[in-house]
């Protein structure tokens, strides 16, 4: 089976840009994705991208030059970016281009976002009563998995305390100022259990990644990551997912579990052999509930795992070591590269002052998004 | 879409959902299609019962954005709550009528009405 690696990543300025389009960023990351991977956009054989809210992918040929290759538009809400990542991965296996570019941009007004019921499939009627709102799913989910697992307030307060120190440590974060516990759990309630400070903020950024077929020859100094696993999923029958007026009766799963289950029997590996993982960081309680979603421990264990720093860069399993989207905000077509970015950087040791020490080689990506989409890598240095 | 005998709710209001003949399972809203458990494209209509006790909940705590939120009044936080009904569903509705600090999972609560979201109100008489 033809072999995939990243032989390139690159990331835009993430977080509050006036004047600076999304488009603009895009070409930003492009250009320094094509850069680490030494090759110029003349050399990009097909092209995938989304970006939520700031144009089509695809238009940015007449900012990078018009060669006339295939350039594939793709639009799954939070999970954008891993399933661009997921259709060059599968490109390159099939053959059809040996040099794929997949990017991943967005620039968001200030608030929350506004989605239409109309492009769900929904009924207006929910939109207008206001039930039409992504934070309302990650609050009510985290409140019935509190309550069947035992994980207290006081630990949706360690996340954020995590994830802005880590922040603090990456000069292209939005935000880059440590907070607390007690901040986080003091700043004003947006929805109930989760505070300001324990959700991201939607954001601006750009995120580009170059994939070569493995065994062709690299430009001198390029690193190759291998893509060992990359799987995207919808939603099926048994799940909560976000933009639910139902939900069906008994023990209810999760798309991230089924994806994080494919992608790790792609790579034909564990979640134990993961050295350092992007965990889809919507929210605290979002990074806490797919720990044990994607299989890294069971369902309750992260009340002891957290209280003993298991997920800080120097802990057993260091989560979100850029900041994740608690820190670089979320532009929704772009995080899920971001975290790509962010793996292949720790596995090249290039992470600087948030470097997992002890040479990781094994990685993990996950992003999830409305209305129940899931894609999941596994990366091997 | 076939219209079964309505379930035998007299209390209250009546969730206007959809059944499977094939499965059993009650669904909502009536906008689905087929249903989403064995995939059967032939499905009944279905007059729910919808009481039940919160299965989880949270309180909207900012006004969400207009467009699509149409708020009647000035906006006041509200309670959002996933109810879990005797046919053993969870339906989303809004929660009226209490204090969100006395909100709680396991509340009984009883649908009020459903013309446009479901809305529920404390249960009468009910233990909490």
């Amino acid at each position: 089976m033809t072999g995939v690696d990243i032989i390139g990543v690159g990331l835009s300025r993430f977080g509050r840009q006036p004047g600076v389009s999304g488009r603009a960023m895009a070409v930003d990351s492009i250009v320094a994705a094509l850069a680490d991977a030494g090759l110029e956009w003349k050399d990009v054989q097909a092209a995938y991208g989304g970006s939520d809210s700031s144009g089509l992918a695809d238009t940015l040929v007449s900012d990078l030059g018009m060669t006339g290759i295939p350039f594939t538009n793709v639009k799954n809400g939070c999970a954008t970016g891993g399933s661009a990542l997921v259709a060059g991965y599968n490109a390159i296996r099939a053959g059809s281009a040996d040099t794929v570019l997949v990017v991943g941009f967005d620039k968001h007004p200030r608030g929350s976002f506004d989605p239409m019921p109309m492009d769900w499939g929904l009924p207006e009627e929910i939109g207008h009563a206001g039930l039409m709102v992504t934070t309302q799913f990650f609050a009510a989910k985290i409140q019935r998995y509190m309550y069947d697992h035992g994980i207290s307030t006081g630990t949706l307060g360690l996340v954020p305390e995590k994830s802005s120190y880590n922040g603090s440590l990456n000069p292209n974060a939005w935000r880059r100022d440590r907070l607390t516990p007690a901040q986080v759990l003091s700043s004003a309630m947006v929805s109930d259990p989760l505070t300001q400070y324990m959700f991201c903020s939607p954001g601006e950024g750009a995120a580009a990644v170059v994939l070569s077929r493995r065994g062709r020859s690299q430009a001198q100094g390029v690193i190759p990551v291998h893509v060992a696993g990359a799987v995207s999923s919808s939603r099926t029958y048994g799940t909560f997912e976000v933009f639910s007026p139902w939900l069906p009766p008994g023990d209810l799963s999760s798309v991230s579990t089924r994806t994080a289950g494919k992608a790790f029997e792609m790579a034909g590996i564990g979640p134990g052999d993961v050295q350092v993982a992007q965990l889809q960081d919507t929210d605290s309680g979002a990074e806490i509930m797919h720990m044990a979603e994607c299989g890294f421990c069971e369902d309750g264990d992260q009340e002891k795992l957290l209280a003993e720093r298991h997920t800080w860069i120097n802990g057993k399993l260091p989560v979100n070591t850029d900041g994740g989207c608690l820190a670089n905000g979320e532009p929704i077509g772009a995080s899920g590269l971001r975290q790509i970015h962010e793996i292949v950087t720790q596995l090249r040791g290039r992470g600087g002052a948030r470097q997992v020490p002890g040479n990781p080689r094994v990685g993990f990506t996950h992003v999830y998004g409305a209305p129940g989409v899931s894609a999941c890598t596994v990366l091997e240095a | 879409m076939t219209a079964a005998p309505e379930k035998n709710r007299t209390d209250g209001a009546v969730l206007p959902a959809l059944r499977c003949p094939a499965c059993t399972l009650v669904i909502y809203p009536r906008t689905a299609s087929i249903c989403p458990r064995c995939s059967m494209k032939e499905l009944e209509t279905y007059g729910a019962a919808a009481d039940g006790r919160i299965w989880t909940y949270t309180v909207q705590r900012f006004p969400p954005k207009s467009p699509p939120y149409s708020p009647a009044g000035e906006f006041a936080p509200f309670v959002v709550a996933y109810v879990e009904t005797g046919d053993g569903i969870r339906i989303e509705g809004i929660l009226s009528g209490v204090d969100a600090a006395n909100v709680h999972i396991g509340m009984e609560v009883s649908l009020e009405s459903c013309t446009d979201v479901p809305r529920y109100v404390p249960a009468r008489g009910g233990t909490s």
